[in-house]
């Protein structure tokens, strides 16, 4: 359980010495991928698989996406063996395969994202200040939290409360994370509040520039959807059935 | 000017009153040090003044807060924020941003702020508070001490006439209180009025105007803190006031007791006075704790946390771990703890090597710096009740310190420094071998201190390994061995006698009082004196001449 809040919080933590990416762009990326990922077509979940990893290795984000996928490990063990067992291998590859895409997708927004900037990038677009907060939000808390846990969670294990079956601690442990987020949430509306977020119109000290990351983002995602495109026109591939 | 006229507050859930006809009036300009124990009602009067309660904490309040004939009731937001800076107790649940600059930038993002002119407020302020290196830094990879300067970035970049502080010096190390005090000042001085809510006051009545003193919900003196230092209550005066001479001259200060109290040093005959004996444990058979060459970073991007620990801590013994804010404490306690797992070197736990913390089960136990995630129970009770099935014991172990009174009290209603007191507590009943306390003083009253140290007394004596992180130096004088990190690597080791006599001209930290009130008469008198380390072997070596 340490291990994968530890990887949790690895995997999602915005890094601002490495690269960042358009808020903007990120976010429509984000929502596209989400998009390709409620039909049930396999190709195209194949497609966006590759092209999801090839982004996550050429803008070096390796490490992120497997953390995330480490913290999952589990879950993927137990859904996969199921979905196998029952469904057959290609309803595993349909459910693991969402798996994936949504960690390393996730991962890579979130390590590349500068929450504020989102925030200003949505303001932009004339979306409310309030609005345009949460889901900056969901980046600054979403580590925190994964974080307070797994301070937590090891203040249990050295007090050896972390015995036996996961049954037993791992309702403590959830009752800990519902704790933390309540916990988290109060503090932060206080905070906005002594800010003094929303009071007026917002003004932004910094610009966000177009860098050449987004413009290499822009082709390959414009490349996955002109395939996309290509290979629908065709008619389905004969790949998977 | 702020006016608060008998201002009473009962929390719903309590009987008593937390404030009970507060009457408090200051003008811009003024350094106010408002004190008292543990559960006196500072953090109410704080956050009173900050109007958190009733905003957002539901309590019965009656009498008036006003600044310049307004009252800050019902104030409107803007006006609100433009009165009030604030720094919280604990900086880091009150952030909204991940990196440093924008966290400082967005309360004037807020307001409205031109972006030029934001930019400008920002550098300056981060050089002002000589945080410039820390503007990309992630929030949540900042030292205590660090994050306690950008919540007071925060707090002044608004300029805001009213700051208000809520144990501003708990966290950070003797060389930043100092700085951060003279700090202070000058804001006051630059006509904001300055409110600052602590326990720890060496050095902070140095440069206060008032000193306000608060028990049991009530305002028991307010003046200058010369004339009300000896009003305080369970609460520790500055060590230098605990001098028999200081405290008939009302001194406050380290240069003027030395100027006062030299001719009492000057006017004694030659004579002996024996130290108390050191304490020497170096069996190697009681090692309790063996670092191997321990290096330890984040992650392989960035610089060695800790580099090349080689360090044998010994069962019965008390260790106490300085170092200015950032210097690897606290991650000193996670690697010994095995939450955080080294980059190489070893760890032995009682001569076996320990790689994980399943394999450390019960041997160690750390307190972390934030309690809150210390106490899993509901109240202090059930908490320890988890490792201790019978009433009684328990019921008798908190007899022993007097708080039978709090046990049964839910963790949400009891006060910052009994939260920590209680976990302290507890964590002494949970582990066989070494406990691991990260800043235990924050918060702590005299009482808690007392507690603590009997707590440290007992778990020596039964051989156990106590090892406490600390930038509170007066925690150092009793215990049996005091280390200094420095960047990473232990610059001093030995008994906190020694150690405290060398850490001034070794590393970037100032001893406590006692140690450079010492030094100091040596330097300005020319005359070599026994190296004392607290008041009470001063008082008592004056004491035969006198």
């Amino acid at each position: 359980m340490s291990f994968m809040l530890r990887r949790i919080y690895d995997g999602f933590l915005f890094k601002p010495d490495r690269f960042q990416i358009h808020p903007l762009l990120g976010l429509t990326i984000i929502l596209l991928q989400f998009g390709f990922l409620i039909p049930n077509i396999n190709w195209s979940l194949a497609l966006l698989l590759t092209f999801v990893i090839f982004e996550s290795v050429i803008f070096r984000n390796i490490r992120g996406s497997l953390s995330i996928l480490w913290s999952l490990l589990p879950v993927i063990i137990i859904l996969g063996g199921l979905t196998f067992l029952f469904g057959g291998w290609i309803l595993c590859f349909r459910v693991l395969s969402r798996f994936f895409i949504g960690a390393i997708g996730f991962s890579f927004f979130f390590t590349s994202t500068n929450p504020s900037d989102l925030t200003r990038s949505l303001e932009k677009l004339y979306i409310s200040s309030k609005a345009a907060l949460i889901p900056s939000l969901a980046l600054v808390i979403i580590p925190r939290i994964a974080k307070d846990s797994e301070d937590t969670f090891t203040a249990l294990r050295l007090r050896g409360e972390i015995q036996g079956g996961f049954y037993r601690w791992l309702p403590k442990t959830l009752a800990i994370l519902i704790a933390s987020v309540i916990y988290r949430s109060e503090f932060l509306a206080q905070s906005l509040y002594f800010r003094g977020f929303g009071i007026q119109k917002r003004t932004h000290y910094r610009k966000i520039k177009i860098t050449w990351m987004d413009v290499s983002r822009l082709v390959i995602w414009v490349t996955f959807l002109t395939l996309f495109i290509i290979f629908n026109y065709y008619g389905t591939l004969n790949f998977f059935v | 000017m702020l006016h608060i006229r008998d201002l009473s507050v009962k929390y719903e859930t309590e009987k008593r009153q937390a404030l009970n006809s507060v009457n408090i009036k200051a003008k811009a300009g003024e350094f106010i040090v408002i004190a008292g124990p543990s559960g006196s009602g500072k953090s109410t009067l704080a956050k009173v003044l900050m109007s958190l309660i009733p905003n957002f904490i539901k309590a019965d309040i009656e009498g008036v807060i006003e600044y310049n004939n307004e009252s800050i009731f019902g104030l409107e937001r803007k006006k609100l924020i433009k009165l009030l800076g604030y720094v919280p107790q604990y900086p880091s649940d009150f952030t909204t941003s991940l990196l440093v600059e924008e966290e400082i930038a967005f309360v004037l993002e807020n307001l409205a702020i031109e972006a030029n002119e934001i930019k400008m407020k920002l550098d300056y302020i981060l050089d002002l508070l000589k945080i410039k290196h820390l503007k990309k830094r992630l929030i949540t990879e900042l030292s205590s001490g660090e994050l306690q300067r950008v919540a007071l970035a925060v707090a002044i970049i608004t300029e805001a006439p009213l700051i208000i502080l809520d144990e501003p010096i708990a966290r950070i190390d003797s060389n930043s209180e100092v700085m951060l005090t003279e700090l202070l000042r000058d804001i006051a001085d630059k006509g904001h009025l300055v409110i600052a809510f602590e326990h720890r006051l060496d050095y902070i009545l140095q440069k206060a105007d008032r000193l306000i003193i608060l028990d049991e919900g009530k305002i028991i003196s307010d003046g200058l803190p010369k004339k009300t230092v000896d009003l305080l209550k369970n609460i520790d005066p500055p060590e230098i006031y605990t001098l028999e001479c200081s405290s008939k001259e009302q001194i406050l200060t380290v240069n003027e007791a030395v100027d006062k109290c030299g001719t009492f040093f000057t006017n004694l005959p030659d004579r002996q006075y024996k130290l108390n004996d050191l304490k020497i444990v170096d069996d190697e058979n009681d090692v309790s704790v063996k670092l191997n060459n321990i290096s330890f970073r984040y992650n392989s991007k960035t610089d060695m946390v800790l580099k090349d620990i080689d360090l044998s801590l010994y069962a019965g013994q008390s260790i106490g771990l300085m170092g200015i804010n950032g210097s690897g404490k606290s991650t000193l306690l996670k690697v010994i703890s095995g939450i955080n797992k080294t980059a190489s070197g070893e760890i032995y736990l009682n001569n076996s090597r320990v790689k994980s913390i399943r394999k450390s089960k019960n041997h160690v136990i750390l307190v972390p710096e934030n309690a809150k995630l210390f106490l899993i129970g509901p109240t202090p009770f059930l908490d320890l009740s988890r490792v201790i099935k019978e009433p009684r014991t328990i019921h008798s172990l908190y007899k022993e310190t007097a708080l039978t009174h709090l046990m049964n009290k839910k963790l949400y209603h009891l006060s910052e420094g009994e939260r920590r007191l209680f976990a302290i507590i507890n964590a002494f009943q949970f582990s066989d071998d070494i406990i691991l306390i990260d800043e235990p003083t924050i918060g702590l009253d005299k009482r808690g201190r007392k507690v603590l140290s009997n707590l440290i007394n007992r778990a020596t004596s039964r051989n156990k390994t106590v090892i406490i992180a600390s930038n509170d130096p007066r925690i150092f004088v009793d215990l049996d061995r005091l280390i200094v990190i420095q960047d990473g690597k232990i610059c001093l080791d030995g008994e906190p006698r020694e150690v405290l006599y060398k850490i001034e001209n070794k590393t970037d930290l100032i001893p406590n009082q006692i140690v450079r009130f010492i030094q100091k008469m040596e330097e300005q008198f020319q005359m070599k004196l026994p190296h004392f380390v607290n008041s009470n072997e001063v008082n008592e070596f004056l004491g035969g001449v006198r």
